[in-house]
């Protein structure tokens, strides 16, 4: 019932709002005629959300649209205010986005909490401070253009988003004055999550946004940037805040998750991260005799024998595969085998030498089956082989007499 | 033994049989050799015939099941491997065979006067092998044999007039489906033996009728003739044996590989290819230019092979000379040159594919 | 052929024949009898797979079998359903469980979340998992391919 009402009230305004979107337009078919600046944004309107649902030029320039005159139309009796400064942005589209009961009567399901989100972020505290430079409405969503985020070109479609932040973040002499680099979107390229979303359009991969925040964009604090990664690493997460290493990094300010695998520039984590070796992490904090560096240890020791006897098994398999035998449930096992390494590598960041220990226990156990079917796919190859000499040899014999045979024709 | 053959004797009028048993005889001469290739494809048949019986068994037809059927056939069925791999080894060395019977005769002029007929039949025989090869070829519905089947269906298609039903016909439908296959397995078990045991018969009953021919050159100096029972039969036999051992060794060496079952919604992986006695066929076609005058390439490429085989299967009325025991150059002319067309496309095939 | 006066040498080769053929023909016929015999497990027709039975899955737990080439996914919900689904998350194919705390089917890749009708309700999974059928007959969980 609820449901109906909301439809009916819904389809009743957009009637009312096409209605007046369908009467005579003059500042678009005056501007149309104009040169420069003042055409594009009649030129622009066609793809603009706000002009779909009719909510043209005077929506939120004000005047009056059905006048032809130019003064009369654009008279600040009819409500006109021109173009806006750059400070005020902010404000002028909050007139309607920070509005609660407004932006319900047009979009329902559109949040009204950006503008005080804004507030809280880095870019609403710039403007705050008179900073004209700093990023406003305009600077992401575009104006007179502007399209729905879930719209592929939009400027905040989420695949569009880093290229919209590197409008600035990019751009080292725009940034000189502020003294963070300009790095990020080169790393970010570069990163898994950069190709996964950028080059494999995988839109369940992080934009700048999605770690950021979109209207309260702030870099996440150093100890709680677990918050943001957790959001899809759940599972390394979990483990992590239970670790010794969340009280341990808090205590020293270190970032969380960063320290070890970057912020910007996340590339796949290779088993070489982990363990005792040079190239490990551990052993930037970590030496020998501290309990650290023992699990440390064990950890890579089990990871590397599961990943070795994973392989022996693969090889196994694949070289019984290519000798005929066919192998598709063992190598289904293995599969199985794969998600335990998979399992062990996330069980890293509980840091607890015991429990990599019993899971590296019980994954090691089934790998070992898995080993055992591999052996007994090759032993199948080589029973095939003694069934061809047992045959090979009887043929032969046969063959022997039935020559004899033919010499004692004498013929 | 004895026993068996008066009792026969008693019940059937079986004389004559056994006077023309003993009576039949081989011409011993410098071609001796290529003698044993028309009974070497034979019994790579009756392999064909055997080892197929068994798969049938246990195979399931249909896009469901067929690949599923045959992965459990070479897993789970003891000596499943074995005869799988039998059957499809076998049918590429019947089809060699049939390839050196077919030219060996040809070198001899085998097919001269009175023996035209014996040769139509045989060339009828090879091309129902071909047609045994490329409708088993798709049976276990596997990544290659969909792929192989689509281009291979596809070449007919360029035919003007008849090509396109012709492609329906053989694919039971526009594409290569589940359909073509329940089709192609019932040509494979059904309609194609049938047809090929009444040639066979006509083919081997000519043979026992005419005796077995000698080549050209030797006529009439023939001093050594060998009876066929015991003497060449034995050996027969014992290529036989040789034949089966090396069709086991293949099987047991180099076992015919599954793959991954066909998904008509995968693009093709690279390096399509039909079976190697396609191969010189194929890539003839892929040297054509797309057009030739106004001829659609493939379509000229189509009608010259049509016309090789015809020309091929009428051969012993176009070239007349050898029933009046003349030499005939062309004919060695000929041979060699599609020997050496059919080798040297082989080859390309496979190092430029 | 064979004479019963025939002098010894020719005896022996002939025995040796018998020998050899007989030798042969039980080489040939050992494989075929063996492949005639049917193997101890039916061939399943593989749209349809035997998941196990319905006592090794109790309530509120799920069970990773063999699909084809994929794995499944089989899960004896809290109600006492018992659901099936390929189990290859639609985000990047990692196998996913059932989570007898959440109630749900989740992955462990990338926190992605799928209610118990397969739909994806969280996370990067872009579309629902494919579901199968389940069919409880003689104390045994078929799976097959939906229609």
């Amino acid at each position: 019932m609820k449901k109906t009402v909301i439809i009916a009230i819904l389809v009743l305004l957009s009637q009312a709002l096409t209605v007046s979107a369908q009467k005579p337009n003059t500042c678009i078919s005056c501007h149309k005629e104009l040169a420069d600046e003042l055409q594009k944004p009649a030129l622009l309107s066609g793809d603009d959300i706000h002009h779909k649902i009719g909510l043209s030029c005077a929506g939120c320039h004000g005047g009056d649209p059905s006048k032809e005159d130019a003064e009369e139309a654009m008279s600040p009796s009819k409500g006109f205010v021109g173009v806006p400064g750059t400070l005020e942005i902010p404000h002028f589209c909050g007139k309607c986005h920070s509005k609660p009961a407004y932006m319900r009567s047009s979009n329902l399901w559109l949040p009204p909490d950006q503008l005080e989100k804004y507030w809280t972020s880095m870019h609403g505290q710039r403007i705050r401070k008179q900073d004209k430079k700093a990023a406003q409405c305009v600077s992401c969503h575009s104006v007179h253009d502007i399209r729905e985020v879930d719209n592929p070109q939009a400027s905040v479609y989420a695949e569009n988003v880093p290229a919209t932040c590197s409008k600035c973040h990019a751009d080292s002499t725009y940034m000189a004055e502020y003294g963070i680099p300009t790095r990020q979107m080169d790393d970010f390229k570069n990163s898994v999550h950069g190709a996964a979303l950028l080059q494999k359009h995988d839109t369940g991969a992080p934009a700048c946004n999605d770690c950021h925040g979109n209207h309260a964009a702030m870099p996440p604090g150093v100890t709680s940037l677990g918050t943001v990664c957790y959001q899809c690493h759940a599972a390394e997460g979990e483990l992590f805040l239970a670790s010794p290493h969340k009280p341990a990094f808090d205590a020293m300010g270190e970032a969380e998750c960063v320290y070890c695998h970057s912020n910007h520039k996340v590339l796949h984590p290779s088993d070489d991260l982990v363990g005792v070796e040079e190239k490990a992490i551990c052993v930037n904090c970590h030496s020998d005799g501290d309990a650290g560096f023992a699990t440390a240890k064990s950890m890579k020791e089990a990871i590397v024998e599961l990943q070795s006897k994973y392989k022996a098994s693969k090889d196994l398999l694949d070289k019984a595969a290519s000798q005929g035998v066919e192998v598709s449930e063992e190598q289904f096992a293995l599969r199985g085998i794969h998600d335990q390494l998979l399992q062990m590598r996330k069980l890293i960041h509980a840091f607890d030498a015991q429990k990599s220990a019993a899971a590296s226990d019980s994954a090691i156990k089934a790998a070992g089956e898995v080993h055992a079917a591999g052996m007994a796919a090759v032993k199948e190859v080589k029973s095939r082989r003694y069934y061809f000499a047992a045959f090979t040899l009887i043929t032969l014999f046969l063959a022997g007499v039935l020559v004899m045979k033919i010499k004692s024709y004498g013929r | 033994m004895n026993y068996i053959m008066n009792w026969i004797k008693e019940r059937f009028q079986i004389d004559e049989v056994i006077h023309f048993a003993q009576k039949k005889d081989v011409p011993v001469h410098h071609s001796f050799v290529w003698y044993y290739f028309g009974g070497l494809t034979l019994f790579f048949f009756g392999v064909q015939v055997l080892t197929g019986i068994l798969l049938l068994l246990y195979y399931k037809p249909g896009a469901d099941t067929a690949f599923e059927s045959v992965q459990f056939l070479i897993t789970k069925v003891r000596y499943g491997w074995l005869i799988r791999s039998v059957h499809s080894w076998s049918a590429n060395l019947m089809i060699f065979c049939a390839f050196v019977h077919l030219f060996s005769n040809f070198f001899e002029r085998a097919y001269r006067k009175p023996r035209e007929l014996t040769w139509m039949t045989g060339m009828m025989l090879f091309i129902l092998a071909l047609g045994f090869g490329f409708s088993g070829y798709l049976l276990p519905w596997n990544e290659l044999a969909y792929f192989a089947t689509k281009v291979g269906t596809d070449i007919p298609g360029v035919i003007p007039l008849i090509g396109k039903p012709v492609q329906l016909f053989l694919r039971g439908g526009s594409d290569v489906t589940g359909a073509t296959l329940s089709r192609f397995y019932g040509f494979h078990i059904c309609v194609l033996p049938l047809i090929f045991l009444v040639f066979l018969a006509l083919h081997l009953l000519f043979v026992q009728v005419q005796g077995i021919g000698a080549p050209l050159e030797a006529e009439g100096k023939i001093k050594k003739r060998m009876p066929f029972f015991p003497d060449f039969a034995v050996r027969d036999v014992v290529t036989w044996l040789v034949a089966l051992n090396v069709v086991v060794a293949l099987a047991v060496f180099l076992p015919w590989e599954l793959g991954n079952k066909a998904d008509p919604f995968a693009s093709a992986p690279a390096g399509i290819k039909p079976e190697w006695y396609f191969i010189f066929m194929f890539q003839s076609l892929k040297f054509l230019p797309a057009k030739i005058l106004f001829f659609e390439g493939e379509f000229l490429g189509i009608v010259g092979f049509g016309l090789a085989g015809a020309i091929f299967v009428v051969w012993p009325f176009l070239e007349r000379k050898s029933n009046k025991g003349e030499k005939q150059p062309l004919v060695k002319i000929v041979g060699l040159v599609s020997i050496a067309f059919i080798i040297i496309m082989t080859l390309l095939g496979y190092i430029l594919g | 052929m064979l004479e019963p006066n025939a002098p010894p040498r020719r005896k022996f080769l002939n025995n040796l024949l018998t020998a050899g053929i007989g030798g042969f023909v039980l080489a040939l016929i050992y494989p075929v009898a063996r492949y005639l015999n049917p193997p101890a497990e039916t061939a399943p027709d593989v749209s349809s797979v035997i998941a196990g039975k319905p006592a090794d899955v109790p309530v509120n737990s799920g069970k990773i079998f063999k699909f084809g080439a994929k794995p499944g996914l089989l899960v004896h919900t809290a109600d006492g359903e018992f659901k099936a689904f390929i189990a290859e998350c639609t985000h990047l194919d990692c196998t996913v469980q059932y989570r007898p705390d959440m109630k749900l089917i989740w992955c462990a890749c990338h926190n992605g979340k799928y209610n118990l009708n397969g739909a994806n309700i969280a996370g990067p999974p872009p579309r629902p998992l494919t579901p199968l059928t389940v069919n409880i007959k003689d104390d045994q969980i078929f799976v097959s391919q939906s229609a």
